[in-house]
């Protein structure tokens, strides 16, 4: 969309020729996404009648077809199983990620702004990263047992970090360039956190709530894996424990729902924010 | 304190401030297990003390058999990382390279970056059985999506930068690809494989405390079934220990072979 849009002021401006240069070369482009579309729709096509195809040959009881899957999706929709999961899925994330980034932002801010304090607590903070979290699970049942208040420390321990380390990362990297301007204007400590710090971290904060986000979602699966076994973990554990096969088709597809959409709007937040740097990470 | 450091003369500050640097924070570490230990003693059952999880990683390195258990799932690990790394590698290329195959699959990959991979543990059990091939199969899930896309952005961006240079140096074809496109990606590839490392470990250990196979997620899994605080903060522990070394060894593999390029992301 955006090429076409630059194209104006030289159509504009240009001469005949090169006005009609640049229609052809916009005739070129939306040649090109409409063709682009037409194949995503064929691989689409594709793709499902592989999976149709792989299920006529793989024993149905591990595998299943689109339509039997399908079929068990509207069953759970119908019957609010579906949506009683993600309800206690979306609680637990949600309460966990408010927390995580309330107190990730901060101290990223702050632990990014005054380097020896963070210096004091690298050492414990890089242990703790660098663990992986899940071997933390049978303290946290023994600290709170199984039910939501333990499923929200989990959560948080997976998507605590991510935020924290992208935002003090970031503020450090913006410490070098606005701080000496602002000192030269010998700026008060107050404002520089205020006026320059906090703006100047948004973009960072919106790529860890969105990493975090992600890893939040790890959390929030194994938390329905290992402790009451309900939301959307809860729902693939016992799916797959039982052998039904659609079902578990069916949510996880959901599963894959949630995710992409919660990425997808989370980059395309990050583009508006910080366009500068849509394309440095995934 | 960065400002007042900045205004005087660098040399004379900085070796003096790293090393003080390490002595707080050792002190800190020590103030930290002195108070565990003083808090933790009276509800031992809850908090356990370093003391205690001191003798009880000894016993389990001793007399049990906790190398073992470290060795199964490091093994594990590695065996899904080299099914992993090449079939990421070789998507990864191919995305980068060719636009119609991104045009093709890239929403399907980029879903499947977006999703906890972990959720996909129990249809392996359902597919593999419950022996070692369904964790081979749930760290080659949760670990090739990391590299194909960095895989793909060092592609790309080796392209961008360098296909002009070359092409004006009439290096094209087979050596564009094998003396400017694989050592140019390598860096991005082995940035992917260190965050992929952390995310198959993960994998390995559910795999292992979900079905009970011989490995750290076991020793999890036991120690919650018997109630065995000690041995919950050993195998913590012993987790981190693990995913330390890991990713210490991928930096240093990242390092070795990014040397030549100053920064990578």
């Amino acid at each position: 969309m955006t090429p076409l849009m630059e194209m104006g002021p030289a159509t504009i401006g240009g001469s005949l020729a090169e006005q009609q240069a640049s229609v052809s070369a916009a005739r070129r482009l939306v040649a090109r996404i409409g063709r682009d579309n037409v194949i995503r729709i064929l691989t689409f096509i594709g793709l499902m009648l592989l999976w149709e195809g792989l299920s006529r040959v793989v024993r149905r009881i591990i595998f299943t077809s689109p339509a039997r899957a399908l079929d068990a999706f509207t069953e759970m929709v119908r019957d609010g199983s579906l949506l009683e999961a993600w309800q206690e899925t979306l609680f637990v994330l949600v309460t966990a990620l408010t927390i995580a980034s309330i107190l990730g932002v901060t101290l990223g801010i702050l632990l990014g702004r005054y380097r020896t304090v963070s210096d004091l607590f690298e050492p414990e903070l890089n242990a703790v990263f660098m663990t992986p979290r899940i071997a933390l699970l049978p303290i946290i049942t023994l600290w709170l047992g199984f039910g939501d208040p333990a499923k929200i420390l989990v959560v948080f321990l997976f998507s605590f970090f991510d935020i924290f380390f992208t935002v003090r990362n970031g503020v450090r990297t913006i410490d070098a360039e606005y701080v000496e301007v602002s000192r030269a204007y010998c700026v008060s400590e107050r404002t520089m956190l205020l006026k320059v710090v906090l703006p100047a971290s948004i973009p960072f904060v919106i790529t860890g709530l969105r990493l975090g986000l992600l890893h939040g979602m790890v959390g929030v699966v194994l938390a329905g894996f290992f402790l009451e076994n309900n939301g959307i973990g809860g729902l693939v554990f016992e799916f797959a424990a039982n052998f039904k096969v659609p079902f578990l088709f069916a949510s996880l597809l959901t599963v894959m729902l949630v995710g992409v959409t919660m990425n997808q709007s989370l980059r395309w937040l990050e583009r508006r924010v910080a366009p500068w740097r849509a394309e440095a990470m995934l | 304190m960065t400002a007042v450091a900045a205004s005087r003369p660098r040399p004379n500050l900085l070796r003096p401030r790293v090393s003080r640097v390490r002595v707080v924070q050792l002190l800190g570490l020590a103030g930290f297990l002195t108070l565990w230990e003083v808090l933790g003693s009276p509800q031992a059952y809850l908090w356990s003390t370093p003391t205690r999880v001191a003798r009880d990683f000894w016993i389990l390195f001793t007399e049990r058999n906790g190398l073992t258990l470290v060795f199964n799932t490091v093994s594990s690990l590695i065996v899904g990382l080299s099914i992993a790394l090449p079939a990421g590698v070789l998507i990864g290329t191919l995305l980068g390279r060719f636009r119609t195959f991104g045009v093709m699959f890239e929403p399907y990959f980029a879903a499947f970056y977006s999703v906890p991979r972990v959720a996909f543990v129990p249809l392996m059990v359902v597919w593999f059985g419950i022996g070692r091939e369904f964790i081979v199969a749930a760290v080659v899930a949760a670990v090739t999506i990391m590299i194909v896309f960095s895989t793909a952005a060092g592609v790309r961006e080796t392209r961008r930068v360098y296909t002009e240079v070359a092409t004006s140096l009439r290096i094209t074809g087979w050596a564009f690809f094998a003396k400017v496109l694989v050592p140019g990606s390598i860096p991005y590839i082995a940035t992917g494989t260190r965050l992929g490392v952390q995310r198959g470990l993960v994998a390995v250990i559910v795999g292992e405390f979900l079905i009970g196979l011989p490995g750290i997620g076991r020793m999890l899994r036991e120690s919650r079934v018997e109630m065995f605080t000690d041995r919950m903060y050993t195998t913590a522990f012993v987790a981190m220990l693990v995913g330390i070394g890991l990713i210490l060894l991928t930096g240093v593999l990242e390092r070795r072979f990014s040397r030549w390029r100053p920064q990578v992301f």
